[in-house]
């Protein structure tokens, strides 16, 4: 126990000196959730659109306002020629362009259909199906308001049956992105902080001998595992209070379940990260290859195959069986669970109980790896 | 302890992979005593150390240090033994006090016992006003000292040194020896790897190790004998380059060398310096129109001990 505890405050005495290790964990997981919570927004707002008008009416004019009034859109060119759709789209100056035939608003007074070309630049997939939506409903809206027109002006009025859809978003109505990936974020914030940290810790023992003079005294080897991995730990909880608190100032991300749910998950979800550290650790020999395999063997699979930025439904079986092995695919679905629909444990034992096993068997693993003999 | 022995080494081998880095080793370091461990760099002598204080496990062999066998138990000799490696393995970025104190809580010395002697190696190294300083800011010697003094906190009963002097400068390693030396005069045993052979001559036995095998033990006076049975003698003579090539036609020399402004020469099987033969060099030169002005016979070094014997080895596999 003695022992245990000097190795704590050893890491604490340490960590307050090397304020490049200090400024890692602490300071930029609040820096990274803060600014990856902005940056990761894939609302669609302020689409360019422009306009080849060689009608020019009170009805093409009347359209192209309900573009710009809509809040989705920024009209930022019309002209008459439809030949300079195509420099428009080239050059990024619009994203959707709505020509209009010359002959357009004489259509419509003559009550003939009347056909509008939308060009939508596809190259953004997810921007440009959400652009087409919001020009179609536009569109829609403006035919039902000749509809409704022409109805008032017919002296027997027919009677018509609709569906009308009564749409309510649970969870998160506003459907914000940053509702969305500020819960995953956090889970891999603290994955990056916490797995970086205990690896590069122990590694630099190696590098600078320390761990050879550690390992030469009768000290157990539970005991320099748990003289890394609590420090951390311990600063992780700091990272962790320290979230929580940005988020309810800055992204206001609601978290509607329980906070001590939320906070019991994180430390199971912690065994996990600070095990791979410490496994890291164990196959690496400098702070160069530790942090190289943190980044290339460890996090291009938890960021892709997870659930963190696209939907693990979505992927091809192959990837989706592959996800099955991802610990923080579990934890996305609870903490986005506990945040956003306000659930608890009772609905999501089964994905606890599973990032649970994962958590014993990484780090006992890393355990077995760790040896009091160098090699 | 089983037979006087603070470490008794057995067929010690280890290898890595196809190379071996250790090969058949087999010696005893009797209790007290300082044991020098030479070789040049990479001959395996910290493979040896290491495995002795069981950072390592032998491919096969076994060795028993403070009577305990480093296979079976490693983690009891790691309690009787003190370990400094060849790199300066304190931490830095803590202050002076709390190395101490870390290394002694990890030895697991009383708290009681604590207090003394960490004021006692405060004091020995002159450390009252650089305590609460962090341990990078000492300089190199005092550093190594700091280092070895956490090392025996828990006065161990061997203390095993790997190139303890390596890097630091000639008055340093001057102190440092003769605390090498109190250590071994108040019953530690020592146990020290070195490349400077001159550092051997502290020693009381020494080992010499050469791509991974033994191929010398004993005291230094002995190696010396039993290496050169022939006398050498050095000589300051008028014309140097000259005397060199004259002087293998003296009866009595079996070879001669160039020494800076001197010529050493080797007499031959049998022969000792004595005021007649050196009135014999000195008729034998003046006939030759030199002047020796001065004629002494030379204590061949460690050094020469070594080369000598790594030359026999590579003329035998020659």
């Amino acid at each position: 126990m003695q022992t245990l505890l000097a190795m704590i405050r050893k890491e604490f005495l340490q960590l307050k000196e090397d304020k490049r290790l200090l400024a890692i964990s602490l300071v930029a997981p609040v820096i990274m959730v803060t600014l990856f919570s902005y940056a990761a927004n894939i609302d669609v707002n302020n689409i360019k659109v422009a306009f080849v008008d060689p009608d020019n009416s009170s009805i093409t004019r009347e359209i192209r306002d309900k573009f710009s009034q809509s809040g989705y859109f920024t009209v930022t060119e019309v002209g008459k020629d439809a030949r300079e759709a195509d420099y428009w789209l080239d050059a990024g100056k619009a994203r959707v362009v709505v020509v209009f035939p010359e002959d357009f608003s004489a259509k419509i007074q003559q009550r003939i259909s009347a056909p509008v070309q939308l060009l939508i630049d596809g190259a953004d997939g997810n921007t440009a199906s959400i652009a087409t939506a919001y020009s179609m409903g536009i569109l829609n809206t403006y035919n039902q308001q000749i509809i409704t027109e022409i109805m008032n002006t017919l002296p027997v009025k027919p009677k018509l049956a609709s569906v009308s859809a009564e749409t309510r978003i649970w969870y998160n109505p506003d459907l914000k992105t940053m509702n969305f990936m500020v819960p995953g974020i956090l889970c891999l914030v603290l994955l990056i902080s916490t797995m970086i940290t205990t690896s590069m810790s122990i590694v630099k023992e190696k590098e600078l001998g320390t761990l050879e003079q550690l390992i030469v005294t009768p000290i157990k080897p539970w005991q320099i595992i748990g003289g890394k991995l609590l420090p951390f730990s311990i600063t992780a909880t700091i990272v962790v209070i320290l979230l929580l608190g940005v988020n309810s100032v800055l992204m206001e991300v609601p978290l509607r379940g329980n906070v001590f749910a939320l906070i019991f998950l994180i430390y199971i979800y912690l065994i996990t990260t600070l095990g791979l550290g410490l496994f890291i650790s164990t196959v690496s020999n400098t702070q160069q290859q530790a942090a190289l395999t943190a980044i290339f063997m460890i996090m291009p699979p938890m960021i892709f195959f997870s659930g963190f930025i696209f939907p693990v439904e979505n992927m091809q079986m192959i990837i989706q069986w592959i996800s099955v092995i991802i610990p923080l695919k579990y934890m996305l679905v609870m903490v986005r669970g506990i945040f956003l629909k306000g659930i608890g444990l009772e609905l999501m034992w089964q994905e606890a109980l599973i990032l649970f096993g994962f958590s014993v068997l990484i780090l006992w693993g890393a355990i077995m790896r760790f040896s009091k003999k160098l090699e | 302890m089983t037979n006087g022995f603070s470490i008794d080494i057995k067929n010690l081998t280890k290898k890595f992979g196809a190379f071996t880095a250790v090969d058949d080793v087999s010696f005893s370091v009797k209790k007290g005593e300082i044991f020098g461990f030479l070789g040049p760099n990479g001959s395996g002598k910290s493979t040896t150390i290491r495995m002795l204080c069981g950072l390592m496990s032998p491919t096969s062999g076994t060795a028993e240090v403070a009577g305990f066998d480093i296979n079976q138990n490693p983690e009891q000799v790691k309690t009787k033994i003190g370990y400094m490696s060849q790199r300066f393995s304190l931490y830095n970025d803590i202050t002076v006090s709390q190395n101490i104190d870390f290394w002694g809580t990890l030895y697991k010395v009383s708290a009681s016992d604590m207090k003394e002697r960490k004021e006692t190696l405060i004091a020995d190294l002159n450390l009252e006003d650089w305590k609460n300083r962090l341990t990078q800011t000492l300089p190199g010697g005092i550093k190594q000292r700091l280092a070895l003094g956490c090392a025996m906190l828990h006065q161990p009963e061997i203390i095993f040194l790997d190139e303890p002097t390596g890097g630091v400068d000639p008055v340093s390693r001057r102190n440092f020896w003769s605390v090498i030396d109190q250590l071994s005069a108040s019953g530690t045993t020592v146990f020290v790897t070195t490349h400077f052979l001159d550092e051997a001559e502290y020693c009381q036995n020494v080992g010499m190790i050469y791509n991974a095998k033994l191929i010398a033990l004993g005291s230094p006076t002995a190696l010396r004998e039993n290496t050169f049975k022939e006398t050498s003698i050095e000589l300051d003579v008028s014309n140097p380059m000259e005397a060199v090539s004259i002087i293998p036609d003296h009866p009595d020399v079996a070879e001669s060398s160039i020494f800076g402004n001197l010529v050493h020469a080797i007499l031959k099987p049998g022969i000792s310096w004595s005021p007649d033969v050196e009135t014999s060099f000195r008729t034998f030169l003046e006939n030759r129109h030199l002047v020796l002005k001065s004629a002494e016979p030379v204590v061949p070094s460690l050094e020469d001990v070594f080369i000598h014997l790594i030359d026999q080895i590579s003329k035998g596999k020659a």
